[in-house]
């Protein structure tokens, strides 16, 4: 009996969906997190009786037939690329972006990597690095004798140094932009990276056409919503349990088969 | 003879009855049942007025094409059809295919494709009209013109400019369909007639039209009957041995 199997790739996807949703919720506090969801397609079909055949001499047709699917798959695991909310840190290198957009970071193996987290510091050279000591794209230098330093909403970086009246001008931080975010890979650590179905980055600064702002001492949280993730957690588990409830029933159709001798 | 007939029925029930409630969560999955008939047939070796018998046979499918639950998802390259119709597809062997899954991506030439990696088709034809056949095109964005916006109608913005129409389609029968897997379709017997105003909502996938409870019960019935018929066949069975025995005392 094919339901067995059908069932068992029906408890297997489900299985997924929880994983992914378990993710979601432990993300729940990750600065610049976007939230993940799964999506499933069917399996094959089998053709008991195929549709558009002909029924008859005359050339008649059977205008619908009898398939009978073989259960589901994982169609794929996306991110849902929605702004999440924006809070107070207070911190001068915590920077939030408010519409599209990543910043562009530096990896030491010299590819470039994408986050939306902006929980920034200075290392000992002065640079502007990430929570993993990683340049954050162009690599802007504070001089020692800073005594404060604003970046703006179009990310241009300015320090006020000691005895100095104006502040100094220390160039704008970079940001980059995808046609299909959702297509970027996710290395862990806050950071993505560009493939082909994200398509190339387009690199510019905050501010310009399709670029969002910057906004200095706050910090991004994650887009996931507790109450979404929850109610899809309820669904998952009752999924599972009916799919479950299946192969129950169809042990028990066998069992009366093989009760009949 | 009847009670199998029956009992391969119920089976094959239960399969389809099973794999609608491990689709419970896929996009765009349309709910079915089989419907079946009676099979009559003369006996082979009849007495006098002999009476057909009749076999109960899976005939055909019946499926539900009310849309399922929109589900807002926030990524701008879903999609989702209100009410009837499909987005054509091409597969790379240049088929054209059809579905209800509007979860879409770019690929590296920006052309807009499915998560399988068919090509999506978009109609000809000036914005609000889709013409499918001539000016029949694939859907090419700009990987850096920005925000994509998809009008209610199907017609693709970027930059404030049409750069594409999202087809869809309808089918008188869509029972006739043939489904392959991978939440796409084929046409068998009816050529895809192009909907002139399609209802599109972005950022929205549809969910599944599956209704747990009613698969539940179905399947309930489906076991009841099944154990039904197996009690039958065992008082057939039985009757026939107890016939056997008290004939057999008599001749004794």
């Amino acid at each position: 009996m094919r339901a067995l199997s059908t069932a068992a790739t029906g408890m297997q996807a489900q299985q997924l969906n929880v994983e992914v949703i378990a993710n979601n919720i432990a993300n729940m506090n990750t600065t610049g997190y976007k939230r993940q969801r799964a999506e499933f397609q069917d399996l094959l079909y089998q053709n008991v009786e195929r549709m558009g055949v002909s029924s008859s001499d005359a050339d008649t047709i059977v205008p619908t037939g009898v398939q009978v699917g073989t259960g589901v798959k994982a169609g794929s695991v996306y991110r849902i690329a929605e702004q999440g909310g924006i809070q107070q840190t207070g911190n001068s290198y915590d920077l939030a972006l408010q519409g599209q957009g990543y910043f562009v970071v530096q990896l030491p193996d010299g590819r470039d990597a994408y986050t939306r987290a902006g929980n920034f510091s200075v290392n000992g050279e002065g640079e502007i690095v990430t929570e993993d000591g990683y340049t954050v794209s162009p690599g802007i230098n504070v001089p020692d004798d800073t005594l404060t330093v604003s970046i703006n909403a179009q990310g241009v970086v300015q320090a006020t140094t000691a005895g100095a009246a104006e502040p100094v001008d220390l160039g704008a931080l970079d940001l980059a932009r995808f046609i299909n975010p959702a297509g970027l890979d996710a290395i862990g650590d806050n950071l993505l990276l560009e493939t082909p179905a994200s398509g190339a980055a387009n690199v510019g600064q905050a501010g310009q056409l399709g670029f969002g702002t910057l906004l200095q001492g706050f910090l991004e949280t994650s887009n996931v919503n507790a109450v979404t993730e929850i109610s899809s957690l309820i669904n998952a588990q009752r999924a599972y349990e009916m799919n479950s409830k299946v192969i129950t029933t169809t042990d028990e159709m066998l069992q009366t088969t093989s009760n009949l001798r | 003879m009847i009670g199998l007939s029956t009992q391969k029925m119920l089976r094959q029930r239960l399969d389809i009855t099973a794999n609608n409630l491990a689709n419970m969560t896929t996009t765009g999955f349309k709910v079915e049942h089989v419907v079946q008939r009676e099979l009559s047939e003369r006996p082979a070796h009849a007495a006098e007025n002999p009476e057909n018998i009749v076999f109960a046979e899976s005939w055909r499918l019946q499926r539900d094409m009310s849309t399922g639950p929109i589900e807002r998802t926030g990524n701008p390259l879903d999609f989702a059809i209100e009410g009837e119709g499909f987005f054509v597809l091409e597969a790379p062997s240049g088929e054209r295919v059809f579905t209800r899954d509007g979860g879409f991506s770019i690929d590296a030439d920006g052309f807009l494709v499915s998560r399988n990696g068919y090509t999506v088709m978009g109609a000809g034809g000036r914005q609000g009209v889709a013409i499918l056949g001539e000016g029949e095109a694939p859907i090419q964005l700009d990987p850096d013109g920005g925000p994509v916006q998809v009008a209610g109608d199907g017609a693709i913005v970027q930059r404030g400019q049409v750069v594409g129409q999202i087809a869809t389609v309808r089918f008188e029968t869509p029972e006739a369909l043939e489904k392959r897997g991978s939440n796409v379709w084929t046409a068998t017997d009816e050529e895809p007639e192009i909907i002139e105003e399609p209802r599109i909502v972005q950022g929205a996938l549809e969910g599944s039209n599956v209704s747990p409870v009613k698969e539940l019960t179905y399947m309930i019935e489906t076991a009841r009957a099944y154990e039904g018929v197996a009690r039958m066949i065992k008082n057939a069975d039985d009757m026939r041995s107890s016939a056997i025995n008290k004939l057999a005392q008599v001749r004794g």
